[in-house]
């Protein structure tokens, strides 16, 4: 008897202490769970991207410093119709798996010797120094970097996260929304292929960048760079 | 015994004109199907348009996407994370180089202190005809420190120096140094990456080095003097 009053006390003591804990809201346990995440790419002592969903924004950070942001002009979460599955990120932190493409580099000519004597230094000049002789770095093309970077790219994470940035932000007129369902289409194409070769296929997010933006995001990246979203 | 002549009767319709000519010889013409062909034409861009839809995504805003579900976490537990991010940055002096815009920024505890215009690394190849020897003139992207600082550095010329300027590489070490082109300080990076000054300051602002940071020699000077051993240097 006194057994069954022990457990019965224990069991009135144990609903108690459940009902007097402090309720977490998913909204709280989605922060800590993204604060989690960033702490874990902050702590690696490298760059790494953070992604806010409702800002939104995509931020290039590194010790938890910001050190660049990029506005995003829309922010869209995509899953494939074939795909199944829950309509939810997969994962807070994300490692960048996808081989960046290298851009394409400008040759650095290579100067002619000079043929006259070099003429008398300037009064004031340093040793060896010629005002007047061009820095043999430059060339028009080195400035072209930023140009010739794509402004379309697509890049895969790992938990299996597909982002597709596209440099077309402030593009709402008739010809840039029929480019956009084109887009749309070749993705489900490619779904469908991925699909009948029996892969799976990730979902996806597609941010809408300016294209100078996206191609300055492009030369930002670096392999197995963390992506980390944050949560409200 | 032939037929007996019968007069047309007039109540009985005209029977239709034979389509293909008349006369004795009548003309068979081939008609190409066209409406077969858009018919078959027509159902394979729908098969098509309608493959793309069925893979495609359905896309939604990325704000209403659902997080996964963190598991119970304690009170406070968000803040106390935020506060251990916070721990991450830096306490004292960091420098920031981003290498699009030309900028050096100087840190202290988090906040810029210092914006300076500076060149970075072409991003360019340099090949020698000769050997076939490659360089890529790139201010390497990621986390560094500062590993040395020096006062009035000597630049020991690297093999691409020469090549560059077309002109034999030398044999004789001495040949190499070169006491003016450094400017009066430097930041040793590691792997033969300097911040240090600059004889052509005109063309800072431009991505025209060999992957070094250049800056001018006011911003040089402040810069050298706040970074210490081990400040550490993010280039973006």
């Amino acid at each position: 008897m006194s057994g069954r009053r022990r457990t019965a006390g224990t069991a009135i003591l144990a609903l108690l202490l459940v009902a007097a804990a402090p309720v977490r809201p998913p909204g709280e346990r989605a922060r800590a769970g993204s604060l989690a995440a960033e702490l874990g790419a902050a702590r690696s002592h490298q760059l790494y991207l953070l992604l806010d969903p409702r800002t939104p924004a995509l931020d290039l950070k590194v010790d938890g410093i910001l050190l660049r942001r990029f506005p995003v002009e829309s922010a869209l979460f995509g899953r494939s119709r074939l795909a199944g599955g829950e309509d939810a990120f997969p994962a807070y932190a994300y490692t960048l798996v996808s081989q960046l493409d290298e851009p394409e580099r400008p040759k650095i000519p290579i100067q002619a010797p000079a043929t006259e004597p070099a003429a008398p230094p300037e009064p004031g000049a340093k040793p060896g120094f010629d005002p007047h002789h061009a820095n043999p770095a430059v060339s028009p093309a080195s400035e072209d970097l930023l140009a010739r970077a794509p402004t379309h790219f697509r890049l895969r994470f790992d938990p299996a996260l597909d982002v597709s940035i596209l440099g077309e932000a402030g593009v709402a007129n008739l010809p840039g929304r029929l480019w956009r369902t084109r887009h749309r289409l070749i993705e489900g194409w490619e779904a469908l292929f991925l699909r009948l070769r029996g892969q799976t296929v990730p979902p996806r997010v597609v941010l809408y960048l300016t294209p100078q933006d996206a191609r300055r995001l492009f030369l930002a990246l670096l392999p197995k760079i963390r992506l980390v979203l944050v949560a409200p | 015994m032939s037929a007996p002549f019968l007069p047309a009767d007039p109540s009985r319709p005209a029977p239709p004109a034979y389509p293909y000519g008349s006369g004795s010889f009548a003309r068979v013409r081939y008609r190409f199907p066209w409406k077969a062909l858009l018919f078959v034409l027509g159902g394979l861009a729908l098969a098509v348009l309608a493959a793309g839809l069925a893979g495609g995504f359905s896309y939604r805003e990325i704000a209403a996407v659902p997080l996964p579900q963190a598991p119970a976490v304690r009170h406070g537990e968000s803040a106390r994370l935020a506060l251990q991010i916070a721990a991450q940055e830096p306490r004292g002096t960091a420098i920031a180089v981003d290498t699009i815009a030309n900028r050096l920024y100087l840190l202290h505890d988090g906040s810029v202190v210092r914006e300076a215009v500076c060149s970075t690394g072409t991003g360019g190849i340099l090949e020698d005809p000769a050997t076939g020897r490659r360089w890529v003139f790139e201010t390497p992207r990621g986390v560094h420190r500062v590993q040395q600082k020096i006062k009035s550095p000597v630049w020991n010329k690297p093999d691409w120096a020469f090549v560059e300027d077309g002109v034999p590489i030398p044999k004789n070490a001495a040949e190499r140094m070169d006491t003016y082109s450094l400017g009066d300080y430097a930041l040793y990076l590691g792997g033969g990456y300097l911040i240090h000054g600059t004889l052509y300051q005109r063309l800072l602002g431009r991505s025209v080095t060999h992957g070094c940071v250049r800056l001018g020699d006011a911003d040089l000077e402040a810069v050298y003097k706040a970074a210490t051993i081990g400040t550490r240097v993010y280039i973006y």
